[in-house]
């Protein structure tokens, strides 16, 4: 190219060697430590401590799985949860958070670095989160065809954006924080295969898929997602080879080793939420099969005869096929639906009618607009910019990237915890918005003070571009200092220590969870039964190692109603259903003079409602109204 | 591409038999069946469905704004809130009575929480978020090579500055009467 005695910036494509591969290496280290430290700030202000209630759980299991190896594991039947039922644990949860866990354990300490499994809990989501931002650069490049200042963005805008951080904090030791490093694994892959058709990266992709289905139940989103893109592809006339090679390959071999989880087990072929993928998978064997036929039939033999006879051997083989599972169906009285959770997610107003208890964990709430600006700040702008930039010049992978965003920022807005998938998909396609109008400006400035070649014919103007460049690394700066400072106002609380100002600024800190459940463990019998309402039953269990009631899993909503029956009642009522559960001690958090929010008198509401709605002979509970102090 | 020499050499001898080619054994069963098999098509035509959505060939370089468009302004409809609206069912304005009259006043931003609002509230601050989008597809045409006259590019420039950076303005101004020790 037009080599120039200075050049600021180094030109992408230049032969010989360059600073460039020195250049990224430093940016992607910058990246993956920009990502750690602002999810240590829980840690530097309070302690190394585990945050709020499923992580106990996670916390508890893998101590389990520590101590009794992974057969045990897998075939745990816990006794001390639930209290007269007792929980299948090894056969419902995911067990890949922990698998990881452990394999850190016994790595660490096989090097005598004898770390305790809480640090190793503690920590895990951060160093995950970090190796996202990476998996982030490559998805970038990959996404824009070896654009590696796409990847360079991408990378820089997920390892700090609010949303992924909320659920990645130092202390938040649960499955989003492995899961959504395997999300992007598996969208990698998955571009990648559909962009070279080779073999070994839908296998890569496979393997990724099944390392998401150990971690995380969002898996069916991947598993809706991709069937939606071939079909997106497939209408629009974008169908190739590599295409049906890596849906085929990925539905095929990645519902096998879906499969082999417990908690999933014959879903993946039986229930409702895989039946997109499964009508996918037969679509496009049909239109890979018709375009191989019609490969091979010479252009002069396509008569429209063909055409008319092909069109009828196709409908009456559909037709066919819909009366014999019609058929098949009524004769086994089989018809499978979508469960409660994710029905609700298509159909919002569901929850709130049918399943209170899904609809009463705030986790589950739909977004509002603050929350959207909250956790992605400019991503709402770069969104739309990578959308327009993407059906300007639509290749397969870009037009995934679309499907992927919108998708995520519907199911973003019916459920706020979804932000989570969101975020990182988001950065992705705003990388691509902004990396465009990145390398056009510098595009002007490196034309001006020599370097590569020219892209345009006018006069480089580059006191505009050098304005807009000034701009966007404001935007930027703007952007990390938004996240850390959410990071560190809203995202590190732990939950079960807390903080308040008082009135001459210095601050308090309660500890009043953490000191109950020692109290538990150590002034109550080992086998005392403790009852409490189901937000604090895996604390219980794990800090004071006693046997509950009900617990966060909430997989018995009979049971739960029992013990919201037992606490809306009068106590003449309510000591019978304590008799009948065997419980011994009754734990209750009360706010009272500090006006906690979220204490049992203001969750009363919500322990009505479940106790009406399994027992509906309970009339007093009706009238409720929200207490204020 | 080109079918195989074998299959080119039996196409053109069926060509060539035509009537002359050998009936199937059974004929008459046969063509028996291939009549109930096309007695619907007797009454019923086969759709000559056309179903494509048009987002490019392959080899095509761009495209036409629309599907662009629709796609912002369900993103628009989306990030304002409306799943919220559809499910909480918010007031369009929140009430507050004046301390000193006694009168009722209407709030426009419920304040305090994150993640709650109402109709209005949500319109208006969707309304800046997808100013901002908008503003970055302006610095894109702005730059594209269709563009040729240099007084639309710096206008479609300066405007889609403005549109940036009023934007972000309005986010935070919006999101500091929500929460008033944003970035404080």
């Amino acid at each position: 190219g037009r080599g120039g005695a200075m050049s600021f910036v180094t030109p992408e494509k230049r032969e010989g060697r360059t600073a460039e591969p020195a250049l990224r290496f430093i940016i992607l280290s910058l990246c993956y430590i920009l990502a750690l430290l602002p999810r240590l700030i829980a840690v530097a202000r309070y302690e190394s401590v585990i945050h709020e209630f499923d992580p106990y759980f996670n916390y508890r299991s893998t101590q389990y799985l520590v101590d009794e190896g992974f057969s045990n594991f897998r075939n745990w039947f816990d006794e001390r949860s639930w209290y007269p039922l007792g929980r299948i644990v090894g056969g419902t949860i995911y067990p890949g958070l922990m698998a990881v866990s452990a394999t850190f354990f016994w790595v660490l300490n096989a090097i005598n670095l004898n770390v305790k499994v809480v640090d190793v809990c503690v920590y895990l989501s951060p160093v995950f989160a970090a190796n996202t931002t990476l998996v982030a650069y490559y998805l970038g490049k990959e996404v824009s065809g070896g654009g590696r200042g796409v990847g360079l963005v991408a990378s820089f805008l997920v390892s700090v954006v609010p949303g992924y951080v909320q659920r990645s904090v130092a202390g938040s030791y649960d499955n989003e924080g492995i899961a959504i490093f395997a999300l992007m694994l598996t969208f990698y892959w998955f571009i990648r295969s559909v962009n070279t058709g080779s073999l070994s990266h839908c296998a890569a992709s496979c393997l990724s898929y099944a390392g998401l289905v150990s971690t995380w139940g969002g898996h069916i989103y991947v598993m809706n997602l991709i069937p939606l893109y071939v079909l997106v592809l497939l209408l629009a006339g974008r169908y190739s080879e590599r295409l049906w090679i890596a849906f085929s390959t990925f539905y095929v071999i990645g519902t096998l080793l879906s499969m082999q989880i417990t908690f999933v087990g014959f879903l993946a072929v039986s229930a409702a939420e895989y039946i997109l993928a499964m009508a996918t998978f037969v679509i496009l064997q049909a239109y890979a099969a018709s375009w191989f036929v019609k490969q091979h039939i010479p252009a002069s033999h396509q008569t429209p005869e063909l055409l008319t006879s092909a069109k009828r051997i196709l409908a009456l083989s559909a037709g066919a096929i819909a009366f014999s599972i019609f058929l098949l169906s009524i004769a086994t009285g089989y018809r499978p639906l979508w469960t409660g959770r994710f029905w609700a997610l298509l159909d919002p107003t569901y929850a709130a009618r049918v399943l209170p208890l899904i609809a009463s964990v705030s986790e589950h709430q739909p977004a509002a607009w603050t929350s959207f600006f909250f956790d992605l700040h400019i991503l709402v702008f770069l969104i739309p910019a990578g959308m327009y930039r993407c059906l300007q010049s639509p290749t397969d992978a870009n037009i995934f990237l679309v499907v992927l965003v919108m998708s995520s920022v519907y199911f973003a807005s019916v459920m706020v915890r979804l932000i989570v998938v969101l975020a990182p998909c988001a950065c992705i396609l705003g990388a691509v918005g902004l990396s465009h109008s990145l390398r056009v400006y510098t595009a002007q400035l490196r034309g001006v003070w020599g370097g590569a070649r020219r892209h345009q014919e006018i006069s480089s103007q580059w006191e505009v571009a050098a304005l807009m460049l000034i701009v966007f690394a404001g935007m930027l700066a703007l952007y990390v200092f938004h996240s850390v400072w959410v990071t560190s106002e809203a995202y590190s609380s732990p939950s079960i220590v807390l903080a308040a100002k008082s009135a001459d600024g210095s601050s308090i800190i309660f500890d009043d969870y953490r000191e109950a459940y020692s109290w538990l463990r150590h002034n109550t019998p080992p086998d005392a039964k403790v009852m409490s309402w189901w937000d604090y039953g895996y604390q219980v269990s794990a800090i004071a190692n006693r046997t509950t009631i009900i617990d966060n899993n909430t997989w018995n909503n009979t049971h739960i109603a029992t013990v919201a029956l037992a606490f809306a009642s009068a106590e003449a009522q309510a000591i019978k259903v304590l008799e009948m559960l065997s419980v011994d001690y009754v734990m209750v958090v009360f706010g009272g003079l500090t006006g906690m929010a979220s204490d049992d008198m203001n969750k009363f509401r919500w322990m009505a409602r479940v106790a009406e709605g399994v027992f509906d002979g309970n009339k007093t509970v009706a009238g409720i109204r929200p207490i204020v102090y | 591409m080109p079918p195989p020499k074998a299959l080119q050499k039996q196409l053109q001898e069926q060509k060539k038999g035509g009537d002359a080619a050998e009936q199937p054994h059974g004929g008459g069963a046969l063509r028996g069946l291939g009549s109930v098999l096309c007695a619907p098509f007797g009454v019923l035509r086969c759709p000559n469905m056309k179903l494509r959505i048009s987002l490019g060939t392959s080899d095509s370089s761009g495209l036409s704004f629309s599907p662009f468009l629709l796609l912002f302004a369900l993103y628009f409809l989306i990030i304002s809130g409306a799943v919220y609206v559809v499910i909480n069912q918010p007031p369009s304005m929140g009430t507050d009575r004046d301390p000193k009259t006694g009168g009722l006043r209407h709030v426009a931003f419920m304040g305090g929480r994150i993640n709650g609002q109402y109709i209005m509230e949500g319109l208006s601050a969707g309304l800046a978020m997808a100013l901002g989008g908008a503003g970055f597809v302006m610095l894109d045409r702005a730059n594209d090579k269709h563009v040729t006259i240099v007084n639309n590019r710096m206008m479609l420039t300066i405007s889609g500055m403005i549109s940036i950076l009023s934007s972000l303005g309005l986010c935070q101004l919006f999101v500091r009467i929500k929460i008033p020790n944003y970035l404080l």
